[in-house]
């Protein structure tokens, strides 16, 4: 090795003299989360100033019987935006007025490498008179007169539509037609006009609203609500800020002028880190886990006679809400089952959002591979919209869950523990309809000896056991291991 | 500030918009420890500058280097409480530079960083050595490449060919303490044939000993030492208290009571550690 000539080739760096000064290129390599870990404290400690950590994995929250226990914190309102970008989700973000939900969708603009006038022009501004022209671009006026046919013309799109952060603030206050048009741009991806069409891209999205409950001028569509992935609430104003808002002042400063140039992603380096998301792994024990808890809050048992039926999508087609049909007549303690807690269950579209923001949470902690806590630490923030609870439920009588109706985060890790608490207690009736999943008969004598097991197993199942949600569940899998081997042991 | 000086004005506000720079640049702007390194270093260095024409231009340039470091993590409290022991880059920007700043310009200044910012990516134990060379050499800015050079070609020196003649004499005695003061020194392997990893007997923790011809010997954290050893000499070793033998050769070993372990290298030297001792005995082939 020639030392000499290593250390010379030393010399050319990222440090170069320019006009008497020194310059320095990027960092090249430097791993993205890296990057967005640097944002998230320069957020939490210098920019917003939230460090109330809310988001709690292996631990447990602040209350005023207690602290919180060791564990990783983080505030979501801060790290769940972040997250964002690395997934390109569709996130809302609620809170009063002046609490800083467009200063930060703003800084995540500028993370992602956007120019603070353009990201202020791109913004889009929900009000009543926000016109389907005003959100994504109309015709010039010459080129619509010049035109003889629909193809002639050429939409003006609104830049906004391409680009890689949307903002959307207030978007509670859109009025409901160009609120269709949004659900296709978010949806589907593509904004249409006249005929024409418009890709919008790889997006990360950023919705603000007052509050999701009515605080806005128009009612927000059930479809468009359904599109959001997440929720954050904007953080509380604590004490301590109070010196970072008088420097502030002093300095004429906002936090979106102060983005440091190390905590700006570049495109190339969002895609990357899409990338290395996508490749965090997902165990059984989560899926599982989800699984439960999704079967758990789906049913019904009063909607219905027939087993598949027994959900509350049964109950809403019909028209029906759970209050009306959860009383006495069920045999449920509703005090104890997670079922009489929400007026709905868990849409595909939310399963997908809790498992692409656990793999970007398990990411951003520097592991290979989603854990329990990663969901537990996220549900809450996903299901927020989503979830609507049974407010005439027997639980929510109990002065000690009352305030749970307030508190909706805590009241849905409740009901994730919940689920999974009633779950581990009858985990020996899981397993053994797993034990009879993974077995594989070979002839028509062990097909037919499996399936008397497995007619056996469901009888005891829905004999022995109150009909819930997970017996539900179990027995639906039951019936699908007959339907698999019914053919060879009949010999067809 | 209507006593201020031309000089302290420009130097203000030179101060004023670097931070404010460093700020713009860096979310682990640390605004406390770059005003700390203001008023002591640079506030020295702008001094020591008076009469330079150039004085704005290269301390401006210097102030450039001490952003990026303190932004990249590489500067901090500690770095600037002891130059050096943090690598080459601590040691170039909080001490050699701003010595030297007279006879810098930013080209050369950006050369050393390069340097500095390379050498930071090799193992720790390297970094941490040639940081100490160029310290206890006294190297200039203007010797720092040859210094480097010298001092790599030692670290990564193949065994010799020839065994050494060994004569005897008197041995260096090293204090541990001095760099680990809670370090109690244990086994010993050879990793280079400069190169020794001392282990602590308490834990885990490796030191880095490296040895060089002209009788400099530095110790350094051995972070990232490489675990595999390289073959030592097979020159018979004895022991009696107080006196180390190699082939027929003596050295008087003071202090050395009760001999621990011992490692003969064939690039001419031997190490030696005793029990219960913080000190280190380096004996030379002559």
């Amino acid at each position: 090795m020639n030392f000499a000539e290593r250390v010379q080739a030393w010399k050319q760096g990222r440090a170069s003299a320019q006009d008497g000064g020194i310059v320095f290129a990027p960092w090249q390599g430097e791993p993205p989360v890296e990057i967005l870990r640097r944002a998230y404290r320069w957020i939490v400690e210098q920019a917003i100033v939230c460090d109330a950590p809310d988001l709690i994995l292996g631990g447990a929250p602040s209350t005023r019987k207690g602290v919180m226990s060791a564990g990783d914190a983080y505030a979501s309102y801060v790290l769940l935006p972040l997250l964002n970008l690395v997934t390109h989700q569709r996130l809302l973000i609620i809170g009063a007025p002046g609490r800083g939900k467009t200063t930060l969708a703003t800084l995540m603009a500028l993370i992602a490498g956007g120019e603070l006038a353009q990201i202020r022009r791109d913004t889009q501004h929900g009000h009543p008179q926000l016109t389907l022209a005003d959100l994504l671009g109309s015709p010039l006026p010459g080129n619509l007169v010049e035109a003889k046919t629909i193809d002639e013309v050429h939409v003006a799109w609104r830049g906004w539509i391409q680009r890689r952060v949307k903002i959307v603030d207030e978007y509670n206050r859109i009025p409901t037609k160009t609120q269709s048009a949004l659900l296709s741009l978010m949806a589907e991806g593509y904004a249409e006009q006249l005929g024409h069409t418009i890709e919008s891209g790889t997006s990360a999205w950023y919705l603000t609203a007052n509050d999701d409950l009515g605080g806005g001028t128009f009612q927000v569509i059930d479809a468009l609500r359904d599109r959001i992935d997440a929720v954050v609430r904007a953080a509380p104003f604590e004490g301590g800020q109070m010196r970072i808002l008088a420097d502030r002042i002093a300095e004429r400063e906002r936090p979106e002028d102060l983005v440091p140039v190390d905590c700006r992603l570049t495109p190339d380096a969002l895609d990357a880190a899409d990338l290395e998301v996508r490749g965090i792994a997902i165990g059984d024990e989560v899926l599982r886990a989800l699984a439960t808890f999704a079967s758990q809050l789906e049913f019904c048992q009063r909607a219905s006679d027939q087993l598949p039926y027994m959900t509350k999508d049964t109950l809403r087609v019909a028209g029906r809400r759970l209050a009306q049909v959860c009383n006495e007549d069920c045999p449920l303690d509703k005090r104890e089952h997670a079922c009489a807690q929400t007026e709905g269950g868990i849409s595909t579209r939310a399963h997908i959002s809790v498992l692409r923001f656990a793999q970007a949470l398990a990411w951003f902690r520097g592991r290979t591979a989603v854990t329990l806590d990663d969901v537990r630490a996220l549900i809450p923030w996903v299901l927020h919209e989503r979830l609507r609870p049974n407010t005439h439920s027997g639980f929510f009588s109990e002065d000690r869950h009352e305030v749970l109706l307030s508190d909706r985060a805590g009241w849905i890790t409740q009901l994730f523990d919940r689920a999974l608490a009633l779950d581990s207690a009858r985990s020996e009736e899981r397993e053994r309809v797993e034990a009879l999943e993974t077995r594989m008969p070979r002839d028509v004598a062990e097909a037919r000896a499996l399936l008397d097991e497995v007619d056996a197993a469901r009888r005891t199942l829905l004999g022995s056991e109150e009909l819930s949600g997970a017996v539900r569940e179990d027995a639906l899998r039951l019936e699908a291991l007959h339907r698999r081997w019914i053919s060879l042991a009949e010999g067809r | 500030m209507s006593s201020e000086t031309p000089g302290q004005r420009a130097l203000r506000e030179l101060v004023a918009t670097a931070r404010e720079r460093g700020r713009k640049r860096h979310a682990r702007w640390r605004p406390g420890v770059f005003m700390q390194l203001a008023e002591s270093n640079v506030r020295d260095a702008w001094g020591s500058l008076a009469a330079d024409p150039r004085r704005e231009e290269r301390v401006s340039a210097w102030l450039d280097l001490l952003i990026e470091a303190m932004g990249r993590g590489l500067v901090d409290e500690f770095t600037v409480a002891g130059p050096g022991s943090d690598g080459v880059l601590g040691l170039l920007l909080l001490d050699r530079l701003p010595r030297e700043l007279g006879t810098l310009d930013a080209a050369r200044m950006a050369e050393l960083w390069n340097l500095g910012e390379a050498l930071a990516r090799e193992p720790k134990w390297i970094d941490l050595t040639l940081a100490q060379v160029l310290e206890r050499r006294q190297t200039t800015c203007a010797e720092i490449e040859s210094v480097l050079t010298a001092t790599l070609e030692t670290l990564h020196a193949p065994s010799p060919d020839t065994a050494p003649d060994w004569k005897g004499g008197d041995t260096e005695v090293l204090r541990i303490e001095r760099w680990a003061p809670r370090f109690v020194p244990g086994r010993l392997r050879l990793v280079r044939p400069n190169v020794v990893a001392l282990r602590d007997r308490e834990s885990e923790a490796e030191l880095a000993v490296s040895v060089f011809a002209d009788g400099l010997t530095c110790v350094t954290s051995g972070a990232s030492l490489p675990d595999r050893t390289t073959p030592t000499s097979t020159a018979a070793v004895a022991f009696v208290p107080g006196t180390l033998r190699i082939e027929d050769a003596r050295w008087r070993c003071e202090g050395l009571t009760a001999w621990q372990h011992v490692v003969v290298s064939p690039a001419g030297f031997a190490v030696a550690t005793c029990v219960d001792s913080q000190r280190l005995w380096v004996a030379r082939a002559g």
